[in-house]
């Protein structure tokens, strides 16, 4: 059955959808080290649940790009990190369940406005399938909130959170970094209702109001403040070391990818 | 956080039993499920409705601190009748109306109660 997707006719759509596609499905994968690792049984259970949702987001994703001839399977695993499109954010393994907690909190945030101006778009298939995934992202951006508060309340449990953000900040610039002329052109062809730039200003702006509520020490401004007007934080918004976005990756995508997700 | 074990992260000291009551059908009563784990409320609530099915389409979930429910002891007497009340049951006649001995008193509480 062939879909009838209007705006796949502009050519940064594929690119950008496939970046979407990507980011769940490292960002799943990783996650996925959690299921029976987690501190409590009831954790592994709830955390298997999230790396279900974002592997079904993927397919998604991945389904509505795929032309003729072209599986899930061959775009999710037969593409070489070069090809990929994904946020070097979500690439590290996971090692740290507080910086775990911080990665998801900075990305399902991102996952969020993008979905919300895809469905918002004008082209009804891609929203109806964002429409679809934003139905679980209520329940993601529920678990980053309970844990951060949670985390949030001994010395120890904060340490670990402080250091998730001093980690993951730096890899998240590359979140809205998409290439030139990509936000103009998604808007044009319906895909999104709103430019990439917006959307990442009301990502800083849900970022930054989150950090103010919590009692942590995340210095958001890496250089001094040179002027009143200078007040967006540099530790969100300077541009990225490695860019995902332009398929520039970390040696941990390479060899994810070299192995096929077959390992950790 | 990376942990040694399981235990060192979460010690039994800071976490409660919090027990998960399910209500699947309108009209229906709301049925024990299973038993949490957690260290609040509010994350046994989140890690309740991610452990229940929710294929199942769950209409609405308790959770309640195990602590917080006052309990009948097993074998507790005063949930029993106290006196002899088989005469109540239709059984009881059924075996000739043999009322007063113990035999078929037993014998009729015996059918009674299965």
């Amino acid at each position: 059955m062939s879909l009838d997707v209007p705006a796949l006719s502009s050519e940064v759509a594929k690119p950008f959808l496939l970046s979407l596609a990507d980011d769940e499905l490292v960002m799943g994968h990783r996650l996925s080290f959690w299921v029976a690792r987690g501190p409590t049984i009831e954790v592994d259970n709830e955390v298997a649940a999230i790396v279900q949702d974002e592997l079904g987001h993927a397919r998604l994703w991945y389904d509505v790009v795929a032309e003729a001839g072209e599986t899930i399977e061959d775009l999710a695993f037969g593409r070489p990190a070069g090809q990929r499109r994904n946020t070097v954010l979500v690439e590290a393994p996971m090692a740290d369940f507080g910086e775990t907690i911080v990665r998801q909190f900075l990305y399902d945030r991102a996952e969020e406005l993008f979905l919300s101006a895809i469905r918002d778009g004008d082209d009804a298939e891609l929203s109806a399938r964002a429409e679809v995934a934003l139905r679980e992202e209520a329940f993601h951006r529920e678990h980053a909130d309970v844990w951060l508060d949670h985390l949030s309340e001994t010395e120890e449990s904060r340490a670990h959170l402080e250091a998730g953000f001093e980690a993951c900040l730096p890899r998240s610039r590359d979140l809205f970094a998409f290439p030139e002329g990509t936000s103009q052109e998604l808007v044009e062809a319906g895909v999104l209702d709103r430019a990439i730039p917006t959307l990442h200003t009301e990502w800083i702006e849900e970022v930054v109001s989150t950090l103010s509520d919590l009692p942590l020490d995340v210095p958001l401004r890496t250089s001094p403040i040179e002027n009143d007007a200078a007040d967006i934080p540099d530790a969100l918004e300077g541009e990225p070391a490695t860019n995902g976005r332009l398929g520039e990756h970390t040696d941990e995508l390479v060899e994810l990818a070299e192995n096929g997700f077959t390992e950790f | 956080m990376e942990f040694e074990s399981r235990r060192e992260a979460s010690p039994e000291a800071e976490e409660e039993r919090y027990d998960v009551f399910v209500q699947w059908r309108r009209g229906k009563p709301h049925e024990y499920a299973e038993t949490i784990n957690a260290s609040d409320p509010e994350m046994a609530f989140l890690l309740a409705r991610r452990n229940v099915d929710l294929r199942s389409e769950p209409l609405s979930i308790w959770v309640a601190p195990r602590s917080s429910m006052v309990q009948s002891e097993l074998g507790d007497s005063t949930l029993r009748p106290s006196t002899d009340r088989s005469y109540r049951s239709v059984a009881h006649y059924a075996h000739g109306g043999d009322y007063g001995s113990e035999e078929a008193a037993e014998e009729a509480a015996e059918e009674a109660g299965q």
